[in-house]
């Protein structure tokens, strides 16, 4: 027994080279998998804990104005366990150090107590006072952007007053972990915040007595979700409902489950990529010392070592590696996992974002890993098991090279010695040539999947925000106001032009799908906020007719053509079948379009307007947005170079963290996949060298025999690669594909050529190791093995 | 030795091959031509426009009001009748006693009451004067005979005279106390008599023009004090618009300015001309919550009549006042414009490249700009240029 173990050490110390770079793989398989699932494990579990403890509502809806006596009547609902009605605003705020207005939602807790749904952890101060008129609560968020503290004040226009409030604690809600600006699919943190008043104080601001216009539900643990949301229709339809949802629909949540969903993907892609690749490295590098200890093997098993033991050195060697593997991957994936919760910690307001590391991670890491392995060790063992001790003593028979096919075919006939034998050696496991390749191809797909991102948000934002909205500002009415305001807006300072819009809520049917969104009206052939096709050609606004984002048509499944029913939300609450004219092509949320006019007229309203689009003398907008706040009517202002900036700062630090994690994945990928297919090929072919440096070929001639191998590998492998990095973004996109966002796959060249360079790169500097080893390869040593 | 040209053939080759990657890899590195809009040039007309809504109004319009305070009966024309001049618009007639409340019908009852008793006690006087009167008549008459005789002396035949004149008065004074009670009486059972309709001929209200009823203010009876407009009347096909401009936009409105009539709901917009300015502002709230002084422009419509047949008075429309116009300017949309420091700038789309232009700009619409100096029509503008332009920078133009 301890000749094999010494053997084991021995061979260990021998390939140590090639056994490093597959541990590298597997520890990059390890590392990406548990950096996954903890991170997905921590903000589940934190969500989790956050909604039990703080008593996360279920169903939410928000309507008109209600009489306090339909929160009971909504409480009698059969499985609703708890009803609380509030009193929700937007209000707007004036904030010293931005040019724009701030937006705050403004939302109503019992005088002086926490809500009994949706309770609030408050990070520092109090709870107003129940007898203060002029007290808030913060979001986290927007405090900290703001660097508003307890004590501070902030200045809102409630209602047509400005108010001065003073702000009294920070807060967190399990309604508000991720902030979205109201209406939108967009985080702004320094300009849209979520403000707590006391019921009374804003009942006050807002003249709203003994009525409420929001409640939340909980409801009980077998209560169907769906026949109360119908149920609360029914009731709240009269007082000027926008149509209950379930938790799956409110902003937040759904942004936190879509965070989690991706990390699950990636917690699956990832590993399964490493893995497959550390499984296929450690079949070719055991398979090959098995071929080479044939004698070995004979002789282990003429002195009586049965079959299971010899199997079990290979398998022994495996494990070896694996826990050499697995060991520092647990370790980077918990460093990983803990750096990108923390970067989530930026994002989302957990009262404590825990860094959950489960043991079962670590488990299902090594599980995994010894899979791989063992798969990739099976078949190499048995052929080492069945092989019988007299026919291993002999050498095995040399392969039978001969002129192929495809030489003739490539033209290469007359080619030099060298590149005709790399050749042959190429062709003459086509197998193991084809799945080097393909695991190139992996590292070269793996370094894409880090990079493209960056492609992909720019052409986003390039058709979201420079063709499809060149409107520096969209502007937010309070009321439906005349026509008139457009050309009040123009005459604004540093205006070049503005449009119109008008927004109503609206519920829109097909069959029995349903789906709830604003309805836009446009002019007939709108300039600043525009509808653009997949090809990026304009749509006018058609009359009679309407447009859907096409995951909205998705979603209802409705092709231009068909009809569809429009329920307006707001008003006197007409409702009207429209044709679908046409689908847009829009990526960041879900809206449909019809002509202003038509709008208005379905409305029963003449000229009415929402909203305004506005081109702006750029180096001037401060003066615009400094104006906005003398005019009472304007509630909201949207810049686009803002949002751009907000959603690249977001969008940034995430694909930053991918290219580099992924890059370095791809290069360790690379490297242990160049390096040791060559230096298998130099084993294999190490007696032939000598002998051709005996020959009198020189050095680099050999070496370009060596090297002319993995050249053809890469030269087979990159554009795998390429194929596999556009199959593999594709998968990636449609899993993570989310209700608001629609990422387009675009992959640019330079994206492509990074994944390439970065394997080259890596496979020139193995080359250089691979060079360094033919100049010390033992000429005598070598050529007397064979005697 | 064959071989070797053939070598170096293949070299050469490859070397070629390796280049080609070589170059790939750079290519795909280098930054790609920014994909732009791009706009042409063009020379045509410019216009500058103040653009407001406003209503139409007639432009002659007559009110007609009640000269008197009466009831007003139902009229018989309805908005719409063409009228001639001096048609029947309204009627009015007395106005009707007021009703009594129980009170006041009790008081008024007791007050016809004690008329009536003051009234039989009047009589009862009168009675008493009357035969007080006879009396003396009589005795005139005995003291006459005597007196005639020269029985009585003169001086009693005078006094019977006296007492006699006094007892005519006294009588008179009787009958008129009486007349007085009996028109008590009469005035209490007036006041008694409420609500009955009384048929007297009234006022009658006519067209002062012939023309088209705009407007019946009050179109069932009522009573109306003097003075309540009771219907309008107007020539309908003269109409106007009044727009109100804010007065910064007012002093570049001109008399005699062309304007178009937009979005009124015909399928053509019509031509008008401003007519007058109106020389005083007024403050208004503007639709955004905003004080602004506003000037009303007076605009006369000059689009023939049978183009505008359905327009009525009180119509909305929307105004395109023009406060400059040339016919042949250099002119690009607004959207191409951006500041470059102070001065205006576009990026012209020449050669693949964007190259920055200083311009000169003479005025702005919501649309378009005109180009003072700086552009030549024909020259392509990149509209709405990114933040990541930069001059000289490589553009690709949609195909």
């Amino acid at each position: 027994m301890k000749a094999i173990h010494r053997m084991l050490f021995r061979e260990i110390g021998q390939m140590k080279g090639q056994l490093i770079t597959i541990a590298l793989v597997v520890s990059a398989g390890i590392a990406s998998l548990t950096a996954s699932i903890s991170v997905y494990r921590s903000l589940e579990a934190s969500r989790a804990r956050f909604y039990a403890y703080r008593n996360f509502a279920d169903i939410f809806a928000d309507f008109e104005a209600a009489p306090h006596r339909i929160g009971k009547i909504v409480r009698d609902i059969p499985g609703v366990t708890e009803a609380e009605p509030r009193l929700s605003f937007l209000v707007r705020l004036d904030l010293p150090d931005v040019p724009e207005l701030g937006l705050g939602q403004f939302l109503s807790v019992p005088d002086g107590e926490m809500p009994r749904l949706n309770r609030l952890h408050l990070r520092s101060g109090r709870m107003p006072e129940a007898w203060r008129s002029d007290e808030v609560l913060v979001s986290e968020i927007f405090a900290r952007a703001n660097q508003l503290r307890p004590g501070d004040e902030i200045t809102a226009v409630l209602n047509d007053k400005i108010q001065r409030l003073r702000v009294t604690g920070i807060a967190v809600s399990p309604e508000f972990i991720h902030t979205l600006i109201a209406g939108t699919p967009l985080p702004d943190d320094k300009r849209f915040g979520v403000f707590w008043m006391n019921e009374s104080a804003l009942a006050n601001a807002f003249d709203l007595k003994e009525a409420f216009n929001s409640i939340t539900l909980k409801i009980g643990p077998n209560a169907s979700r769906e026949k109360i949301i119908e149920q609360l229709d029914q009731v709240l339809d009269r007082y000027g409902s926008l149509g209950a949802y379930g938790r799956e629909d409110q902003g937040s949540h759904r942004m936190v489950s879509d965070e989690i969903r991706q990390n699950r993907v990636t917690a699956t892609i990832m590993p399964v990529i490493f893995l497959s690749v550390a499984a296929y490295l450690v079949h070719m590098v055991i398979r090959r010392l098995v071929y080479l200890q044939r004698p070995q093997i004979a002789a282990l098993k003429a002195m009586g070592y049965e079959d299971r033991t010899v199997g079990l050195h290979y398998v022994r060697m495996v494990a070896i590696l694996v826990v050499f593997g697995t060991l520092p991957g647990l370790g980077i994936g918990y460093w990983a996992g803990r750096w990108l919760t923390g970067v989530y910690q930026r994002f989302f307001m957990f009262p404590s974002l825990d860094f959950i590391f489960p043991p079962g991670t670590a488990a299902l890491g090594i599980g995994a890993s010894l899979v791989a392995g063992f798969a990739g060790v099976s078949l190499a063992v048995r052929s080492a098991v069945k092989l019988r001790p007299a026919e291993a003593m002999r050498p095995a028979s040399p392969q039978n090279f001969r002129r192929f096919g495809i030489e003739r075919a490539l033209g290469v006939r007359n080619a030099s010695p060298e590149a005709r034998i790399a050749l042959r050696n190429f062709l003459i496991r086509p197998f193991r040539s084809v799945l080097t390749g393909l695991a190139i191809g992996f590292a070269v797909a793996v370094v894409v999947l880090g990079v493209f991102w960056r492609d992909t948000i720019d052409y986003l934002l390039f058709a979201q925000f420079e063709r499809a909205q060149p409107a520096d500002a969209i502007l937010n009415f309070r009321d439906p106001v005349s026509r008139r305001a457009i050309y009040e807006v123009a005459h604004f300072p540093a205006v070049l032009s503005a449009e119109e819009m008008r927004s109503v809520p609206v519920r829109l049917r097909a069959g029995h799908l349903s789906y709830r969104t604003q309805l836009t009206g446009l002019t007939g052939t709108p300039e600043l906020k525009r509808l653009m096709t997949e090809d990026l050609s304009k749509l006018g606004a058609p009359p009679g007719g309407i447009l859907l984002g096409t995951s909205l048509a998705r979603k209802l499944q409705v092709q231009p053509g068909q009809s569809l029913r429009v329920e307006v939300l707001e008003g006197s609450r007409p409702a009207v079948e429209l044709r679908v004219f046409g689908l847009i092509n829009e990526m960041i949320g879900i809206n449909a379009y019809v002509g202003i006019e038509d709008l208005n007229r379905l409305m029963g309203e003449q000229a009415r307007v929402t909203g305004a689009a506005v081109l702006l003398d750029d180096q001037r907008s401060d003066r615009f947005f400094r104006h906005l706040r003398e005019v009472p009517g304007v509630l909201a202002t949207t810049a686009r170079s803002t949002l751009i900036r907000s959603f690249r700062e977001t969008s940034g630090s995430f694909i930053l963290a991918y290219a580099l994690i992924l890059t370095a994945f791809g290069i360790i990928i690379a490297i242990g996949v160049v390096y040791n297919s060559a230096r298998i090929a130099l084993s294999e072919r190490a007696w032939e060298l000598a002998s051709l440096r005996v020959l009198g070929f020189t050095r680099p001639e050999v070496f370009r025999i060596l090297v002319g191998v993995s050249w053809l590998e890469l030269l087979c492998g990159i554009p795998i690669g390429l194929g596999l990095a556009y199959w593999l973004a594709r998968l990636v996109l449609s899993l993570i594909h989310t209700e608001t966002f629609s990422l387009p796959l675009v992959i640019e060249p330079r994206s492509y050529a990074t994944g390439a360079a970065v394997v080259l790169l890596s496979a020139a500097a193995t080359g250089v190791i691979l060079f360094a080893m033919i100049k010390r390869l033992d000429l005598i040593g070598v050529l007397k093995a064979r005697e | 030795m064959k071989a070797r040209p053939r070598i170096s053939l293949r070299r050469v080759i490859y070397a070629g091959l390796g280049l080609l990657a070589l170059f790939f890899l750079v290519w795909a590195f280098l930054p790609k031509p920014i994909q732009v809009e791009v706009a042409v040039v063009q020379k045509g007309a410019f216009k500058q426009t103040v653009t407001e809504d406003g209503r139409t109004r007639a432009k002659e319009k007559f009110v007609v009001s009640a000269p008197v305070e009466g009831r007003l009966l139902r009229p018989q024309i309805k908005a719409g009748d063409t009228l001639e001049q001096g048609a029947l618009l309204a009627q009015l007639v007395p106005v009707q006693a007021p009703l009594l409340d129980p009170r006041s019908k009790q008081e008024n009852r007791e007050r016809l009451g004690a008329a009536e008793a003051e009234a039989a006690r009047a009589r009862s006087v009168l009675d008493a004067a009357d035969a007080q009167l006879r009396n003396q008549r009589r005795d005139l008459r005995r003291t006459e005979i005597l007196a005639r005789d020269g029985f009585v002396p003169k001086e009693e035949l005078e006094d019977a005279r006296l007492e006699l004149k006094t007892r005519e008065r006294d009588r008179d004074a009787a009958r008129a106390t009486l007349e007085r009670a009996q028109h008590e009486v009469g005035l209490a059972r007036a006041s008694l008599q409420s609500g009955v309709a009384a048929r007297l001929p009234g006022v009658e209200v006519r067209s002062p023009v012939g023309g088209k009823v705009l407007r019946v203010a009050q179109e069932s009876e009522a009573v109306v004090p003097a003075g309540t407009v009771l219907v309008e009347l107007a020539d309908p096909e003269a109409l106007e618009v009044v727009v109100d401009v804010l007065s910064a936009d007012a002093v570049r409105v001109v008399e005699g300015a062309p304007v178009t009539l937009r979005n009124w709901g015909g399928s053509q917009p019509l031509q008008g001309r401003v007519q007058k300015v109106e020389p005083s502002a007024f403050t208004k709230i503007s639709a955004l919550g905003v004080e602004e002084q506003r000037v009303n422009v007076i605009i006369d419509i000059t689009s023939p009549r049978d183009q505008r047949k359905q327009l009525g008075e009180g119509y909305r429309l929307d105004a395109d006042i023009v406060t400059f116009a040339t016919p042949n300017a250099v002119k690009v949309p607004v959207g191409a414009l951006f500041r470059d420091g102070e001065e205006w700038a576009v990026f012209v789309a020449c050669d693949g490249r964007a190259t920055l232009r200083k311009i000169r700009l003479g005025a702005r619409n919501g649309e378009e700009a005109l180009i003072a100096q700086g552009l030549e029509p024909g020259e392509k503008v990149i509209l709405y240029p990114s933040e990541t332009l930069r001059d000289q920078a490589r553009i690709k133009l949609p195909s």
